[in-house]
């Protein structure tokens, strides 16, 4: 954990690097204040998600959506997955999908569904156990990566 | 808009109590993460089987599933959508 908060940490700061000023030093104030009041109370799946989402999004989509995840939510349990879910399918709205979130009763499954009118309908979907990794995961599909 | 947020919040809290935030949220969407959060989890507890989907209008549509019956509802949050479709299974809406 303590290596992925150092590993989060370095990512921010060379995001925070290429904001205007003013605002790159309140934000690295703030990460210090994480980092010294026990690092970034965030799902490990976080930083392996990060990687994912820097090889297929846009520099400042990526910076809006870090620092809504860390700045609006609060991670107690039960919410973490929900919360951290709500951030990306906030994110993939705004970038003009739409979305389905099943879950499979019984079962520690989720069917997710993700899709575009533009350019031309497309529909992904897949299953998994964290619906906003499985979202994020369809995601990148559509940019290309996998 | 207000009053009928207020409603079916109240109506929730009336049927299942220990959906009451627990605290005052200050901004909707932290109350969004926390109904949708705790609703999605009663269902789970549940053994019901639910969707919540944004459809392309922008609308948000939620089914509630249980061996012999489907219920959905739409709203224009996720959380509302839920909240309407698990009434409705209940049949209290």
């Amino acid at each position: 954990m303590v290596a992925v908060n150092e590993e989060l940490y370095t990512i921010l700061s060379l995001m925070v690097e290429d904001m205007p000023e003013e605002e790159g030093q309140a934000a690295l104030s703030r990460l210090a204040v994480m980092r010294s009041t026990g690092g970034f109370p965030l799902d490990p799946y976080l930083a392996e998600a990060l990687e994912g989402m820097a090889r297929s999004m846009k520099q400042k989509d990526l910076d809006a959506l870090v620092f809504q995840l860390l700045e609006s939510r609060s991670w107690e349990r039960p919410l973490p997955l929900v919360g951290l879910e709500l951030a990306v399918r906030e994110h993939l709205g705004r970038s003009g999908f739409f979305y389905q979130v099943e879950r499979f009763p019984d079962t520690p499954l989720y069917r997710v569904a993700l899709g575009r009118t533009k350019p031309k309908l497309r529909l992904e979907e897949g299953v998994s156990q964290a619906p906003w990794a499985g979202l994020l995961a369809l995601s990148r599909r559509f940019y290309g990566w996998r | 808009m207000a009053v009928a947020e207020e409603t079916l919040l109240q109506q929730l809290i009336r049927v299942e109590p220990q959906l009451k935030p627990p605290q005052h949220y200050p901004n909707m969407r932290a109350l969004e993460a926390f109904l949708e959060g705790e609703l999605r989890h009663l269902l789970e507890e549940r053994g019901l089987g639910y969707s919540v989907a944004l459809l392309p209008g922008g609308r948000y549509l939620a089914q509630v599933v249980d061996d012999r019956s489907r219920h959905e509802a739409t709203g224009f949050s996720a959380w509302k959508a839920l909240a309407k479709a698990y009434l409705r299974w209940r049949g209290l809406s």
